[in-house]
């Protein structure tokens, strides 16, 4: 690992304190058809307390990253800059700071940095925010992102502050590194896994009512056996292009027993029409995908038949 | 375009069997036949373009011609850089769709350049050749190219760091390369190699993107740098 030894002064611990810097979450969002919809982001089991590594989960089920950009917003509010900026500070009292994201996904091969709003001794302003947008298809499997802070103009440096970084783009803070997962379509399809004498895969349903009840874990799952002795070929991983052939039908047969008890107790026409239905539940996702593709709910081999299409027309690939 | 990928232990199986006189196995999917017809085509226009019948002895012509048009034809089946990242799906297109093209110019017991070694696999490093190259149309990126050798395939490509490419700055670096007479490129002895070198060192501590002049003032220090001090070092002698 190398060692870095910075000459000039960066923002201590002191600083930030006497400054009240306040870092806002990121936000995610995408645009459809002109109109900006949030995604959410939440934490990944074991991070909870830590918030470090997050999980995108369009609720909507419609963002992908191959299909849609993806744009990364956050705000950095600081109630008094003036502690930033002269001899006692990180920058002179001339400068210019400047705030952005740095971004990196090895997964990817790329990194980056999103620039965002600067701000100088004399600015009035204490919110300050970055933005940036990752077009679709740049991006697979995870991106690192910091939040930082770094002189943008040095200025002159007055007699006093000789020791203070005199460099255009001297990164003066770096702040909390948060990696967010990217799952894309299929993120919000609820699988666990289980060690059990037991088939390959099982699902459980557990909701009182699909209309209000949101399409998650605590109301429906699919359950994938690790004992059994074909777990193995499940090849289950949170890329979803690249599902085994088995783990396809069993989220194929998954989704039809969904629908089936779905449509037991609701009919396909009040799914259909949005009536009465809340956002992100276990109805509005049936009426996603049986609208987006075309799903047929005519009869039980008709729907095998198309989820069977959906499918291939949302993951794609597969392996050979 | 539904792209595949293939495990290990069978693109060894299919490897294991080719031998060095060419007896090398196409076995595409359905889905990829079209795209295999249009990558013998390219290569057939390659060779005739360059007037050879074989790669040897003009390796790098033969790269820079195939690769500027491997990616115009990749482009169509969207290829996108996430997509481009992807390992097996480069070791499937070298083994499974064009082995023949692949074998031309390494040979088959290149393993590393079918799909071995994910930093050398050839269709791979072509790819990411260009892109971190391109200059906005394919005669543009031509240009800034035509003098090159594999060593700057290597430079550019290899150098990834540990986090990924800087697109951006990849690109301005080989704009400004580009501009170099071979006189100057010669006379500064390895001018790539020794900015590629710099360039990992500054990038320890430097931003490009936040430089003054963003990647472009910052790839025009780093150049005037080395010029600069190889000039210095002649001229004192």
């Amino acid at each position: 690992m190398k060692a870095i030894i910075n000459l000039n002064p960066v923002l201590t611990e002191e600083i930030k304190l006497k400054s009240a810097i306040q870092f806002i979450d990121y936000g995610f969002e995408y645009d459809e058809y002109g109109i900006r919809r949030s995604i959410s982001a939440e934490p990944v089991t074991g991070f909870e307390h830590t918030g470090s590594k997050l999980a995108l989960q369009d609720e909507r089920g419609v963002w992908n990253e191959k299909t849609h950009s993806l744009i990364v917003s956050r705000s950095i509010i600081l109630q008094k800059t003036d502690h930033l900026f002269g001899s006692n500070g990180v920058a002179g009292l001339n400068a210019e700071i400047g705030t952005a994201i740095v971004w990196k996904s090895k997964s990817s091969n790329q990194r980056g940095i999103f620039v965002g709003d600067s701000f100088d001794s004399n600015s009035s302003k204490r919110q300050f925010n970055i933005s940036g947008e990752f077009l679709r298809g740049s991006l697979r499997d995870k991106i690192e992102l910091s939040t930082i802070m770094y002189i943008k103009s040095p200025g002159s440096l007055l007699p006093d502050e000789n020791h203070l970084a005199n460099n255009a783009g001297f990164i003066i803070g770096e702040f909390d590194t948060t990696t967010i997962h990217i799952k894309g379509t299929g993120s919000f399809f609820p699988i666990s896994t289980i060690s059990e004498d037991g088939p390959l895969w099982r699902v459980e349903i557990n909701w009182d009512d699909p209309t209000l009840d949101l399409f998650e874990e605590q109301y429906v799952k699919i359950l994938l056996n690790e004992r059994h002795p074909d777990y193995k070929h499940l090849d289950f991983s949170n890329n979803l292009t690249k599902l085994s052939p088995l783990m396809r039908e069993v989220l194929a047969s998954s989704l039809q027993i969904i629908i089936q008890n779905v449509t037991r107790t609701i009919d396909v026409q009040s799914i259909l029409s949005g009536t009465n239905i809340a956002s992100g539940s276990i109805c509005q996702v049936v009426q996603y995908f049986i609208q987006t593709f075309e799903w047929n709910t005519s009869s039980p081999e008709e729907l095998a038949s198309s989820i069977r299409k959906g499918l291939d027309k949302l993951l794609g690939g597969g392996t050979v | 375009m539904n792209w595949k990928t293939m495990n290990s232990s069978d693109l060894q199986y299919r490897v294991s069997s080719w031998n060095d006189i060419g007896e090398v196995h196409e076995t595409p999917a359905a889905d990829y036949l079209e795209l295999r017809e249009e990558l013998l085509q390219i290569e057939m226009e390659v060779k005739s373009e360059l007037q050879i019948s074989t790669p040897k002895g003009r390796e790098y012509a033969y790269d820079l011609s195939f690769g500027l048009k491997l990616y115009q034809v990749l482009k169509k089946y969207d290829m996108t850089e996430a997509i481009a990242s992807d390992n097996q799906i480069w070791a499937y297109l070298g083994v499974a769709v064009i082995p023949d093209i692949v074998f031309k110019r390494w040979g088959a017991q290149a393993h590393d350049r079918f799909y071995q070694s994910p930093r050398r696999i050839w269709l791979k490093v072509l790819w990411w050749y260009i892109h971190l190259s391109w200059q906005g149309t394919e005669e543009l990126t031509r240009k800034v190219l035509l003098t090159n050798t594999t060593d700057e395939v290597v430079q550019l490509v290899e150098r990834s760091g540990n986090f990924g490419y800087r697109i951006k700055l990849c690109r301005e670096i080989m704009l400004q390369y580009g501009q170099f007479d071979n006189e100057t490129k010669t006379r500064s002895g390895q001018l790539f190699r020794r900015v590629m070198k710099l360039n990992t060192a500054r990038l320890a501590v430097i931003e490009p993107a936040l430089y003054e002049g963003e990647e472009c003032g910052y790839v025009t220090d780093l150049f005037k740098e080395i010029v600069n001090s190889k000039f210095q070092l002649a001229s004192s002698h």
